[in-house]
């Protein structure tokens, strides 16, 4: 099988973008964990942002009611005070001795520890009693306070709660002025130390680590859990969350949710108003704690996808290799198909198109080698039958040549012959002519009186022309001879043609060819070998042509086996083999002998005319180019030799049994040409 | 990160560990006490203070208590060695301790209890902010000269001389902190009072003994640490003289003593070691605020009254907050 030129690789297009670079397998697993990541991670924001907002708002309605609760919590310590004071506030207080005044404002300072000092100012707003825990009691002082706020305020409202403010500018402490019962009200006014109310804030859990605090409606911080802040005069105005929360703000009412606490951090935020005080209570917690449920939902949420998209890339991995591998394999085998190799097929079972696919290269695959295979034999037989014909052509043509240098030659041999013929009579006949005069000039001689001198003299100049007439008429006859075999050269058949026997006519020659030889030399001594086919039956030949040609390949036969004899080979022994054989439309003689062969060169210039390796004057060098003109020009058959120098020399004659060349011989032979040339 | 960034970083994060070492317990904190060693209110102050510590955060925290007694020469000594130890946070109860250190030190934090007035003072620039290396826990506070005489004069209703025990430790300048308005409301109630420094314990018994021998004078006992370490002492004469005394410090009165009127000073000790707590995990003292006490215990020792003579009012004996029988 001849391997097909490797397919050439289509033209290469402008390079692609990097990313169009990548393998299959890459571009489907990208696309694969990129289209899930996307879902997933749409989903997981759609879900995160859900969970969150949802995660928040409950997180903050939790702040706000933690926020309301801590208001509350820290409203009722003001109510808790408020009641306190409430005792001594009675309609009927104010007849009591001031002995029981003070002890029942003692009583007070007892129960209510936030209270520092309080006193009572009489229906007119003079101070009548005041007890405290630092100074000595005052009784009586006098001091007017009637157009002061605590009492002013504590009249019109009932209870007055005044603004925050900073002993020593630390400690917070709030007036608050409670007005008594029944008509002509007194007032009973208490410092309450707002430090206190750290029991109050610091037992309000937001949360784990949240916590609540108070500021004054201007943002400054009056209860924290961590007391310092409070003691150093902390104004939280500025902290996010306060500052919306403070009345006048842009936002006021609203909570500011998540921002940074007052010890930095994200807390969530959440406020309520105590409206009595106008105070804030703020609480907040730490975002982690507040949003614990959403952040662990988020984490929820990211992990899930963080496992989608692991999922995604394992699967998306798989799936790529399970179908990169199999369009690899896809892939290499067509680019063994592409390289020739068409005996292997692609093996694919992954049930899908793929495995159509290799199907379907298999198949072209299979057909393709089946195309080549059909196409070589094809081309075998092609090759072959050309080979034939142009062996056919070759030969033919190498036949017309010969024959054209054969016919030119025979005309041009004609010719001369027929020239040189008409003098060669001349020469010929008057040659008779004169010896035939020189015995007349004896005859007249003879009774002529001469002088025996003169008469011997005479005798012996007859005698030497006569001998001389005589060589002229023996060579004359020789050329006559040449001239005569150069005029059957030119003649292309001779006789008539008819059904002859093939193997009679070849006995026939042989015996004429063995006797002819040994006529001609007594010694000579030949082994003849017949081998002839039964079948070889009828050819329509000129018989007096073939046997011309077969005495004489036969005589070159005796001739190359004597030669050889003469070469003193003790064991040699010289066989002339003669067979036929039945070829169907065609008969076959072989002359064979044991001679001495003939060389190369000798052998490609043997059939033309006049070459002759012959010593001068044994062969006019026309025999062989004679056979040659008779078989295939005549005959239409073919004349063929095998030899091997020193070896043995063999002619082989293929005659058609039915195709003589009807046309007539350029000259009639008027007698059957014999080889003289080969005739030792 | 690379290896140069760590190496980099690694003397910063070792720079920012020993406030966490602090908290390990590997911390120095050292306290002065105006107690003989042993004594046991001492004692009950100082496990106070390292309760507080250890509810605080500090559970392990070891202290180098001292004791300095009443001993001026032995506080300054014993607050030289103190300081000269380095300790991370010195922990100061009463004013004398405190000025026995605050004088040597700028930069170790110093908690106090008991400097009445440390603005007066000078140890801290305002109560808010204290704005130096110290800061702490008021126990007294001036107007309570007023109240003591005022609880005197109602217990002893016939009293016209009363004469403030004072001393070096709670003078400012020459000026008993408490002498303004004890003057001031004396006077108001017609009380003749009177001022008398001493400096030894040798000194006390002559004024005990003067106010004994006029039969209408009463003895105010301002707070100190002379107070503290001849409380005892006062309490004893006073009691055999029949001298009607009011003590700033409680315990006093349940010594023997007719009243007290003044803080508790375990609370605040206790609160104290809270802001201890809070230096040692890296909190400026400069920024903590003095705080003032918020309570006051008026304490009757009915059993003294009742031998000394003396009839408590039922007026007086409701604003009593403990009754000693």
């Amino acid at each position: 099988m001849t391997a097909p030129r490797p397919l050439a690789a289509p033209p290469a297009a402008t390079p692609p973008p990097r990313w169009f670079r990548l393998p299959l397998a890459g571009k489907f697993a990208v696309a694969f964990v990129g289209l899930v990541s996307l879902v997933l991670l749409i989903n997981g924001a759609v879900d995160l942002t859900l969970n969150y907002q949802d995660a928040k708002r409950t997180a903050i309605e939790t702040q706000r009611t933690k926020a309301r609760a801590a208001a509350e919590r820290v409203d009722a310590f003001l109510s808790s005070i408020e009641s306190q004071i409430g005792w001594t506030t009675r309609a009927e207080w104010r007849r009591v001795s001031p002995e029981q005044q003070r002890y029942d404002f003692i009583r007070l300072l007892r129960q209510a520890p936030a209270i520092t000092e309080v006193a009572y100012l009489d229906p007119a707003g003079k101070e009548q009693l005041r007890v405290s825990r630092l100074e000595p009691d005052a009784v009586a002082s006098g001091k007017d306070f009637s157009t002061t706020p605590r009492f002013t305020q504590a009249l019109a409202q009932k209870t007055w709660f005044g603004p925050v403010y900073f002993r020593r500018g630390s400690e917070p402490y709030m007036t608050v002025s409670v007005a008594h019962a029944g008509r002509d009200p007194g007032v009973t006014v208490a410092e309450v130390n707002l430090k206190l109310i750290w029991d109050v804030v610091s037992a309000i859990n937001v949360g784990e680590h949240g916590y609540a605090f108070v500021t004054t409606a201007t943002g400054r911080l009056i209860a924290h859990p961590d007391l310092s802040l409070v003691l150093r005069d902390t104004d939280l105005s500025g902290l996010p969350e306060v500052a919306v929360a403070l009345p006048g703000s842009r936002m006021a009412g609203q909570d500011y949710e998540i921002t940074t606490g007052i010890d930095g951090g994200w807390v969530l935020a959440a406020h309520a108003t105590i409206p009595r005080v106008d105070w804030i209570v703020f609480v907040q917690e730490s975002l982690r704690d507040a949003m614990g449920p959403a952040l662990e939902s988020v984490i929820q949420t990211t992990s899930l996808m963080g496992l989608g998209v692991l999922l995604a890339a394992v699967a998306g991995t798989f799936l790529a290799r399970r179908m990169v591998v199999p369009i690899r394999e896809l892939e290499n085998g067509a680019e063994r198909f592409g390289a020739g190799d068409l005996s292997e097929r692609i093996v694919i079972r992954t049930g899908d198109e793929i495995e159509t696919l290799a199907h379907r290269f298999n198949t072209m695959a299979s057909r393709v080698q089946d195309s080549y295979e059909t196409l070589e034999a094809k081309v075998e037989e092609r090759t072959r039958d050309l080979n034939q014909s142009l062996d056919d052509l070759q030969r033919a043509q190498s036949r017309l040549v010969q024959s054209e240098k054969l016919a030119s030659l025979g005309q041009l041999t004609a010719g001369i012959a027929h020239e040189i013929k008409n003098p060669l009579n001349f020469v010929n006949n008057f040659a008779s002519l004169s010896n035939e005069l020189v015995d007349e000039l004896r005859e007249v001689l003879e009774p002529t009186a001469l002088d025996p001198d003169t008469r011997a003299e005479v005798e012996e100049l007859a005698g030497l022309l006569k001998g001389n007439l005589e060589k002229v008429v023996q060579h004359g006859k020789r050329a006559d001879s040449i001239v005569k075999n150069m005029l059957l050269h030119s003649r292309t058949g001779s006789g008539e043609h008819r059904p002859v026997e093939v193997n009679a006519l070849v006995e026939e020659s042989l015996n004429l060819a063995y006797h002819g030889a040994r006529a001609a030399k007594p010694g000579f001594n030949v082994t003849l070998v017949r081998d002839y086919d039964p079948a070889a039956g009828l050819a329509d030949l000129y018989p007096q042509e073939i046997t011309r040609v077969l005495l004489n390949l036969m005589s070159n036969g005796f001739y190359a086996t004597e030669k050889r004899a003469a070469e003193g080979d003790p064991g040699y022994e010289p066989t002339l083999s003669v067979a036929t054989r039945d070829r169907g439309d065609s008969v076959e003689v072989r002359v064979r002998d044991n001679g001495t062969g003939i060389p190369d060169s000798v052998k490609a210039k043997m059939f033309d005319p006049f070459f002759t390796t012959k010593p001068a004057g044994e062969g006019t060098g026309l025999g062989l180019s004679l056979s040659h003109d008779i078989l295939v020009k005549q005959h239409g058959g073919t004349v063929d030799v095998a030899t091997e120098p020193g070896a043995f020399t063999e002619f082989i004659i293929t005659l058609p049994r039915q195709s003589v060349t009807p046309a007539a011989p350029p000259q009639p032979a008027t007698e059957p040409a014999t080889e003289t040339e080969s005739q030792p | 990160m690379r290896r140069r960034t760590v190496l980099a970083g690694l003397p910063v994060a070792l720079a920012g560990w020993p406030r966490a070492a602090l908290a390990q317990g590997q911390a120095h904190v050292a306290a002065l006490w105006p107690f003989a060693e042993g004594d046991p209110e001492g004692r009950v102050l100082a496990e106070s203070f390292h309760a507080g510590l250890r509810d605080h955060g500090h559970p392990d925290q070891r202290v180098d208590d001292r004791w300095t007694g009443a001993d001026r020469e032995r506080t300054r000594l014993l607050a030289t060695e103190l300081v000269a130890a380095q300790p991370h946070v010195i922990f100061a109860y009463l004013s004398a301790q405190l000025t026995a250190v605050a004088a040597l030190t700028k930069q170790i934090p110093i908690v106090f209890v008991g400097a009445s007035n440390p603005v007066r003072f000078g140890f801290v620039e305002s109560l808010q902010r204290p704005g130096g290396n110290i800061t702490g826990f008021t126990l007294y506070e001036a107007p309570l000269g007023g109240k003591w005489v005022a609880a005197l004069r109602e217990a002893v209703p016939s009293l016209r001389r009363v004469t403030l025990l004072s001393n070096p430790s709670t003078e400012i300048r020459g000026e008993n902190l408490y002498a303004e308005p004890f003057r001031t409301t004396a006077a108001a109630l017609g009380i003749e009072p009177a001022v008398v420094k001493i400096d030894t314990a040798a000194d006390i018994e002559p004024v005990i003994a003067d106010l004994a021998r006029r039969g209408d004078g009463g003895l105010i006992v301002a707070p100190g640490t002379f107070s503290e370490a001849n409380g005892d002492h006062i309490v004893a004469l006073t009691t055999s003289l029949r001298v009607p005394a009011v003590f700033a410090i409680r315990r006093f009165a349940y010594r023997g003593g007719l009243m007290s009127y003044g803080p508790d000073p375990v609370e605040t000790v206790r609160r104290a070691a809270a802001y201890v707590g809070r230096i040692l995990r890296g909190e400026n003292p400069a920024t903590l605020p003095v705080q003032a006490p918020t309570k006051f215990d008026f304490i009757v020792n009915l059993k003294t009254a009742r031998s000394m003579g003396v009839t408590i009012s039922s007026a007086l004996l409701a604003q009593a907050d403990e009754i000693v029988e």
